[in-house]
């Protein structure tokens, strides 16, 4: 490693070691802080309250050398009702009286779901007859800080915990059987990042495989144990969804603050690539989506207008889910579920005010935030109960 | 003031906001003085809305403000301030210590740093920008650009003798 990459990833895990402040903290209204910008602060305060101006999502006319752009103007239409068979309202306790998250279905009527804080209990959930059964007891290694979602696949859950804050931080890679059993190691790696420097896991065969959340790179390990391998030829790489991978790089047509857009991608078993031409996007395998409320496929076609603006633009989820934002006012936000695939648009349910010291509208719209890591289920509480939408279950 | 175009930077505070704090992060190196230059640089964008008619533009003049504010704030301070002198961690013991050990070595190199030094180095190293964008958004040459990404990388090297034994870039 030289001292430029040492610096990336440096700076990367500095960026995400300290949990941005809510986002009222900055809307007018607020007590500033000390320090020598007050005096601005005083005239340009009210310059926040009653001045403003168009953003970067905010929905422009398509340019001309785009050729038409077809509109999207489909009405949304409830979730439960439009994807009745994917979408599950449940209760936010498990019938045992226990607080859950939802970790993905395992088939149209069992949810995995995770209960404890450290020690963590995988049970599978009959969402159709209340039951559940314990499939996995896990108690994290000493020091842990952080116990990841799992993924499912070749019939194993698979997870990773980290311990971090000791001056050489570990990451454990976890497996047990989908059906329930024991816990088992698969492979450890050394490293710094907080919350695990893995931007994306996922099993292939018998294989773990995933890509680091700085520096990149495709590594496999074995699901039986065995130490970790750099995929070769791998190098700068991240994982979109296997066998896909993007290429890392400045590029002028990626965002600002160095968010991954998959714009260069490359099939690592045949060494395919699929170069985007969309100007700057996010972009999952098929589809990308830009700052003007656009979707279009990665060569450039299909352009078509979204019903509302996407909410952060990233990476669709499973090449084909994005959450859009439709706002007519300060006071009345919605939040859809998107179809790229399909043209549909479910409306989630979910209204709110943006206010200043009210966490509500960050906090939905950080609930219903997906991208290409968001693989099983789409989750958030309205009123009492819990919308569970899986989304492999939608169907296309 | 159209009180939609209010309503949409209000918008624009909610989704980016975050984002705008973890750069703020970077070149401030502590929290509550990023909170600081994030509001600061907002609240002249928003004294300067009417002038910024591309939507897409709002973003990095806010950036922009950050890095400006940084620089030129610290630049009124007297030199006595400077930033952390957190000792360095102690060296590996032979000598060839290992990424784990070389970041914590890294980031206490960083809070040694002047605010322009580190503030070329988050644009080239974090923001990944070329160096005639590092000059658009810090005012400066592109030669300039050049110039200071190679002090302060030597200057990194200076304050942590231990990044002196790694490879030079390709």
């Amino acid at each position: 490693m030289n001292i430029e990459d040492l610096l990336r990833e440096t700076l990367a895990d500095m960026s995400r070691e300290e949990e941005p402040p809510p986002p009222g903290r900055f809307l007018p209204g607020q007590p500033a802080r000390r320090r020598v910008w007050r005096p601005v602060l005083v005239a340009a305060g009210v310059a926040v309250l009653i001045a403003a101006t168009t953003v970067v999502i905010q929905r422009t006319a398509p340019e001309k050398k785009d050729g038409p752009v077809a509109a999207d103007t489909s009405r949304p239409v409830p979730v439960s009702k439009l994807w009745p068979r994917a979408t599950h309202v449940l209760p936010q306790k498990l019938p045992n009286g226990l607080a859950y998250r939802p970790e993905a279905f395992l088939d149209e009527r069992t949810l995995l779901a995770r209960t404890g804080k450290g020690d963590t209990v995988w049970w599978s959930y009959d969402v159709r007859s209340g039951t559940v059964k314990r499939l996995v007891a896990f108690v994290p290694p000493p020091r842990t800080d952080y116990t990841s979602s799992v993924v499912v696949g070749s019939g194993r859950l698979v997870w990773y915990t980290v311990s971090w804050g000791t001056v050489k931080g570990l990451l454990d890679i976890w497996t047990a059987p989908v059906t329930g059993g024991t816990a088992r190691k698969v492979t450890s790696i050394r490293q710094t990042m907080k919350y695990g420097d893995i931007d994306l896991m996922t099993v292939v065969g018998d294989k773990v495989v995933w890509s680091r959340g700085i520096e990149g790179g495709l590594y496999r390990a074995p699901l039986s144990g065995g130490d970790p391998a750099r995929i070769p030829g791998t190098k700068r790489y991240h994982l979109l969804q296997w066998p896909w991978a993007g290429i890392s790089g400045a590029r002028p047509d990626e965002l600002p603050d160095s968010r991954f857009t998959f714009q260069r991608l490359v099939n690592v078993l045949t060494g395919e690539r699929r170069d985007a031409r969309t100007g700057t996007a996010s972009c999952s395998l098929t589809w990308c989506v830009n700052h003007q409320a656009q979707a279009l496929r990665r060569d450039g076609s299909g352009r078509r207008t979204l019903p509302a603006n996407p909410l952060p633009p990233g990476p669709p989820a499973l090449d084909r889910f994005i959450v859009l934002r439709q706002s007519s006012s300060r006071a009345d936000n919605r939040l859809y579920l998107y179809d790229l695939k399909t043209h549909r648009t479910g409306d989630l349910g979910i209204r709110f005010e943006i206010k200043v010291n009210d966490r509500t509208a960050s906090d939905y719209m950080q609930a219903v935030t997906i991208d290409h890591t968001t693989r099983y289920v789409l989750t958030y509480d309205l009123g009492d109960k819990r919308v569970v939408i899986d989304l492999p279950a939608i169907p296309g | 003031m159209d009180p939609d175009r209010a309503a949409e930077f209000r918008t624009f505070v909610v989704e980016r906001s975050a984002a705008l704090f973890r750069t703020a992060y970077l070149l401030t190196g502590d929290r509550h003085s990023a909170e600081d230059l994030v509001q600061s640089a907002l609240a002249k964008t928003a004294a300067n809305l009417a002038r910024l008619r591309d939507p897409a533009a709002v973003e990095g003049y806010v950036r922009r403000a950050m890095y400006h504010e940084q620089v030129s704030w610290w630049r009124r301070r007297s030199k006595a301030a400077e930033v952390s002198t957190d000792h360095l961690p102690d060296r590996a013991d032979d000598g060839h210590a290992d990424v784990a050990d070389l970041r914590l070595v890294m980031r206490s190199a960083l809070a040694r740093l002047t605010p322009r030094q580190r503030a070329v180095l988050v644009l080239r190293y974090f923001e990944d920008l070329p160096e005639s964008e590092i000059a658009k958004v810090l005012g400066i040459s592109v030669g300039s650009v050049r110039s200071q990404t190679h002090r302060s990388l030597e200057r990194l090297k200076k304050v942590a003798p231990e990044l002196r034994t790694m490879r030079e870039p390709a």
